[in-house]
């Protein structure tokens, strides 16, 4: 899939920008602050909802403004062509409309164009805290599967009604009859989450692992595992994650009410990445953390083109300045003439000759978008 | 404010009502201003009545001027199959329907841990007592397909069954006459599960 027409209105520091991307390689270039970032993260808030980067919807609309709005045109490969307008207000609540038609969950538009961003923070899905890892596994399933944003919203529902009776049974109220029936609802819905992760974290560590070998020259060996506080050895199906969801819940009732707090399902499980069989989070170097989230950026690539039976749109953000030579190449080497690439760079100096003859250009200063 | 007083007064408690902002109130207010004074005497006196004269039927807890329902005291309806619905609302989108032959049961909310909703703040004892004394063979649970309308209706349905009870829930999936191209997924998604064969 590719993005034939972007369109930015009052976006960060864009007023107004009209792009008609090519196919293949789109290279961004200026220098700091010109608003390069800002296009990927226009795409990219189209796709998702919202950016990866900015912690409110309102940091999108341009400085004394009171509406922004990305529209972008899609061509699909296996599905018709899709048209996605993101509307977001100062004062309103965000309207995304598909071919025109509103849509009011995120999981009916989420998945409809399918994104990936490699970006310098991108080490922080090793290094950081255990959410910024659920984080990652919830926005990338559901970009493949928008089923599991639904299970996803009602799940989060049921577990703050359930930690709230918890809550209300610490406090010696009582309240069983009602957490009989909230256990078995979140459990529904979580054996439907823990099944979908289990899935892709296998699907993810098999293809990671090759590609980590593959960076590395064989030198490292990576291995990525889904951490859960209930035991899931051998559940590969969901009847039975539900058992042991069922059995773990049972096991640590009392000191859930003694806490007030859910203890057991998704929202409290993470991942694992391990280097030659050390943590990689506790030992492992900076620039090994960035390794292996790219590996995971690469590996999801794969297994979001696997789904959609066609390539995503990828957004390199900074590669040519973040990543040394040999990691951009195989950055590179994985997008170039398969799928559309939206690339950031302070110059065309990091690009081999070889590589922009193909290329659109785009030149940024001053606020104005100049294609060369 | 630049109101005089009682006019105020008035569109301050027209703004309290669900759905009435300041400007609304303020055009309503003027307009029974106007208006004659038969009106608002008719508009007083309705408001009046329907706090004097409205109760809640002892059977179902649906609104009632007596103190049994009509739709309880009908002879022709089959007292052996409740529809158990969250608001009296529900009961007058389900007689619309005019298909309907059994009697209601209205709970007056959903369970909700969250409001501090729990289900001994709901009719569910009553309509415990009136399962084990009255010859009832079916209960429809009718509480909306969310998630407290679910916890809602399974708590219930965990009461009944013991009591040998037929309970059933109504399906959830596509609406009549629309296009599966405007549902949205979740709908589509519960239509899938809840399909049966033809």
């Amino acid at each position: 899939m590719y993005v034939t027409q972007l369109t930015l209105h009052n976006f960060r520091n864009h007023p107004e920008v009209s792009l008609s991307p090519n196919k293949g390689m789109n290279v961004l270039l200026g220098k700091n602050a010109q608003g390069k970032t800002s296009i990927l993260e226009a795409i990219y808030a189209a796709a998702t909802t919202r950016s990866w980067r900015a912690g409110k919807d309102a940091e999108l609309i341009a400085f004394g403004q009171d509406q922004a709005r990305v529209h972008v045109e899609v061509t699909r490969e296996t599905q018709n062509d899709v048209e996605l307008e993101l509307r977001l207000s100062a004062t309103e609540k965000k309207t995304i409309t598909v071919n025109t038609i509103r849509q009011t969950r995120v999981a009916d538009l989420i998945g409809q164009v399918k994104v990936l961003l490699i970006e310098p923070e991108d080490g922080e899905i090793v290094r950081g805290e255990p959410s910024a890892r659920r984080k990652f596994l919830n926005l990338e399933i559901s970009q493949i599967q928008p089923i599991y944003c639904h299970l996803l919203s009602s799940y989060r529902k049921v577990l703050e009604q359930r930690n709230r009776i918890l809550k209300d049974m610490q406090k010696g109220l009582s309240g069983g009859g009602v957490l009989d029936i909230l256990n078995e609802q979140l459990v529904t819905y979580g054996s439907g989450l823990v099944h979908r992760r289990l899935q892709f974290v296998q699907r993810i560590d098999d293809l990671a692992t090759e590609i980590h070998s593959g960076i590395t020259d064989g030198s490292e060996k990576l291995e990525i595992r889904y951490v859960s506080s209930t035991v899931l050895e051998g559940a590969d199906t969901v009847d039975e994650i539900t058992l042991r969801l069922k059995a773990r819940m049972a096991e640590v009732k009392a000191d859930e009410i003694r806490r007030g707090v859910t203890l057991v399902g998704p929202q409290r499980d993470e991942l694992t990445f391990h280097l030659n069989g050390l943590d990689a989070r506790v030992y492992g170097s900076h620039g090994q953390q960035r390794t292996i989230a790219l590996s995971l950026r690469l590996a999801e690539f794969a297994v979001m083109e696997e789904s959609a039976m066609e390539p995503p749109i990828v957004l390199l953000d900074d590669v040519m300045t973040d990543l040394d030579e040999e990691r951009r190449g195989h950055v590179l080497a994985l997008t170039q003439g398969r799928c559309q690439t939206f690339i950031t760079a302070p110059s065309d100096r990091a690009f081999s000759p070889e590589m922009l003859p193909g290329a659109k250009i785009y030149r940024l200063a001053n606020g104005k978008v100049t294609e060369q | 404010m630049h109101y005089p007083k009682p006019l105020a007064k008035l569109v301050g408690e027209l703004e309290k009502l669900p759905g009435i902002g300041p400007k609304s109130a303020q055009r309503m207010a003027f307009h029974i201003l106007r208006e004659s004074d038969e009106d608002a005497r008719l508009l007083t006196e309705a408001i009046l009545e329907v706090k004097e004269k409205i109760t809640q039927c002892v059977v179902c807890f649906n609104f009632a001027d007596k103190e049994t329902c009509d739709i309880c005291s009908a002879e022709k309806r089959d007292q052996s199959t409740i529809c158990v619905v969250s608001e009296p609302r529900d009961v007058i989108a389900m007689e619309k329907t005019n298909e309907y032959r059994g009697v209601y049961h209205v709970l007056q909310g959903v369970i909700s841990p969250m409001d501090g909703i729990g289900p001994e703040m709901l009719r569910v004892r009553e309509l415990q007592q009136r399962v084990i004394s009255g010859e009832v063979k079916e209960i429809i649970l009718a509480t909306n397909p969310t998630i407290e309308g679910d916890t809602t209706a399974m708590y219930i349905a965990g009461i009944l069954r013991p009591l040998g009870m037929k309970v059933t829930r109504i399906a959830h999936g596509m609406p009549v006459g629309g296009d599966l191209d405007y549902a949205d997924q979740a709908t589509l998604i519960r239509a899938l599960e809840w399909r049966r064969e033809i």
